[in-house]
């Protein structure tokens, strides 16, 4: 029904690269370096978590392959180009603090935002892109919810209706921050769920995480990071007790921390 | 009681033609105002435009010096509406310079901007009063606004500007509700969210010069900020909030004009906000969204279902 977008059939053809990538991707915020020097291929498909302690630049490193904070060195490309050339195959969820909460949307509205790329300007939203935008709430499991003010939901609703508008993007890289922040057991069993469909459909999804007790059940990838790649690949090679303790500065075993120094 | 039926007669639009244009074009200015004031407020520019406002007092005085200097009538409205664009304008970038390039906070730059220019208006326009040119003594409509004595040609110019800053907000209604309600999300799926803020500011601008010969520039950030505020209390959705915001922008602006053909010597302005406030306290107490009454009433799915 609707014709590929030019950034989908440029996507296919450069389906090669990896979708996501950094070289050498420096930040800094008043001199002091958020990120430094950080390298990272992301794997085709996935699901992946962004792990380290605070201040690590974890929420930056998204924020700076999104051109939302400015690089100070290096570059980041989805599937092989610039992420300026590249908007319509990503999904970005932020955190859920930078929203106004008071602002006249329902779920529905809020799921239909997800729709604006692909309408496009100067078009009105249809009915049918409302019918669509339900949908994507029902697969987060909160088409009851359609009509309630956005503000009225709680914490872990919010942000399946924000997993919802991702969704209805339809793009191939899922970029978000800390999804899982305060969110209760149906909320997590939902988006859980969600990213292994998309990882089984050939999308990759990308979340800064915080709670490293559950990252070995919801990830198969981590990047270990703390202002530099600490470590990065598929959880059973990566995820271990050294570099854990080499991420957070705290030392599990005396060698590990001699063999790093 | 003559009073009433007069005012009766105006409101149905039997008073006349001329009347009848310069109420219709009220009505079409607080439409403006109606919708464009729904992204003034939810992207929390409400200071900026009250500054804005005031600002556009030094931009009358020498629209007024500049028209009469070469030849024209000191009250020609191209002059006065050019010279108030120009003042707005630079008191907008007179914000965004100290807010970018010092450490005061916005609050500060908009308070000392806002008192500033009006300032520079009030003495250029003392200045003016002693000049033997005649005809200043109609430049203080356009402090607290007035629409008896109001041209019709004048009317169909502002209700003409109106229509284009209102389509204007229709066309790109959904990319200002994104930026509104979700700035960083925007921003990272590659909207212009600089230019749709701009956008945001120079509808602002564009209002509130149009307005200012019918409301005068102290009050019409209330007809900017009230009715999307009253609106608020309707609905959950920022398409009927516009809507609805329009609808009582427009009858505001029309009461008030119709009390002035009524009463010449009323200050337009004044009354409008009264009623836009009158409309603002009904919707408070009895919204059917988030009114007082239905909050009491513990109705809290009713809220989110009833529009």
């Amino acid at each position: 029904m609707l014709a590929p977008s030019p950034s989908e059939r440029v996507s296919s053809r450069a389906m090669q690269a990896p979708p996501l990538s950094v070289r050498d991707l420096t930040v800094t915020y008043g001199g002091r370096a958020a990120l430094s020097r950080v390298n990272w291929a992301a794997p085709e498909s996935g699901i992946v978590a962004i792990v380290g302690p605070n201040g690590a630049g974890k929420s930056t490193l998204l924020k700076a392959v999104l051109d939302l904070v400015p690089k100070a060195e290096g570059a980041a490309e989805v599937f092989g180009k610039p992420v300026s050339q590249q908007r319509g195959l990503i999904a970005y969820v932020p955190q859920r603090a930078s929203v106004d909460w008071d602002f006249p949307a329902t779920a529905a509205d809020v799921v239909t935002m997800g729709l604006y790329r692909r309408i496009g300007w100067l078009r009105p939203v249809r009915a049918m892109d409302r019918a669509k935008a339900r949908e994507f709430l029902d697969a987060v499991k909160m088409a009851e919810f359609a009509d309630r003010q956005i503000g009225a939901l709680s914490g872990g609703q919010q942000q399946r209706v924000f997993l919802a508008r991702a969704l209805a993007q339809q793009a191939k890289l899922f970029l978000l921050d800390e999804p899982f922040a305060g969110v209760d057991a149906v909320t997590e069993g939902v988006m859980t769920g969600v990213f292994r469909r998309l990882r089984d459909a050939g999308s990759l999804v990308v979340c800064v995480h915080h709670d490293l007790s559950s990252v070995r059940d919801i990830f198969d990838h981590v990047l270990l990071l703390n202002r530099e790649v600490i470590a990065a690949g598929p959880v059973a090679e990566a995820f271990t007790p050294e570099n854990i303790s080499r991420t957070y500065g705290v030392p599990l075993m005396p060698d590990a921390a001699q063999t790093h120094g | 009681m003559a009073d009433l039926q007069e005012l009766l007669a105006v409101l149905l639009l039997q008073s006349g033609y001329n009347t009848t244009v310069v109420m219709l074009g009220a009505a079409a200015l607080g439409a403006a105002t109606g919708t464009v004031g729904v992204f003034a407020m939810l992207r929390r520019r409400a200071l900026v435009a009250d500054a804005i406002a005031h600002a556009t007092l030094p931009g009358v005085a020498l629209g007024f010096l500049a028209a009469v200097a070469l030849g024209f009538s000191g009250k020609s409205l191209p002059f006065l509406l050019a010279g108030s664009a120009l003042t707005a304008i630079l008191s907008a970038l007179c914000i965004h310079w100290i807010v970018t390039h010092t450490r005061l906070n916005e609050d500060t730059a908009i308070a000392s901007v806002l008192a500033t220019f009006f300032a520079l208006g009030v003495v250029l326009l003392t200045v003016i009063q002693t000049l033997k040119t005649g005809g200043q003594a109609g430049l203080d409509v356009y402090l607290l606004g007035a629409t008896a004595g109001m041209l019709r040609s004048e009317a169909i110019t502002l209700a003409t500007f109106s229509f284009i800053a209102a389509a204007v907000v229709a066309a790109f209604f959904k990319e200002l509700t994104l930026v509104s309600f979700d700035t960083e999300y925007t921003r990272a799926h590659g909207f212009p969210v600089r230019l749709l803020d701009l956008l945001v500011l120079a509808l602002v601008l564009a209002v509130i010069v149009i307005g200012l010969r019918v409301v005068g520039l102290v009050l019409i950030v209330a007809l900017l900020i009230i009715p999307p505020a009253a609106a608020r209390f309707w609905t959950n959705h920022a398409g009927r909030m516009t809507l609805i915001s329009a609808v009582m922008g427009a009858a505001s602006a029309y009461g008030g004009a119709a009390l002035s053909a009524v009463r010449p010597d009323t200050p337009t302005g004044p009354v409008i906000v009264l009623i836009a406030f009158a409309i603002l306290l009904v919707s408070v107490f009895f919204g059917a969204a988030r009114g007082l009454l239905i909050r009491a009433l513990g109705a809290r799915k009713l809220s989110g279902r009833a529009s």
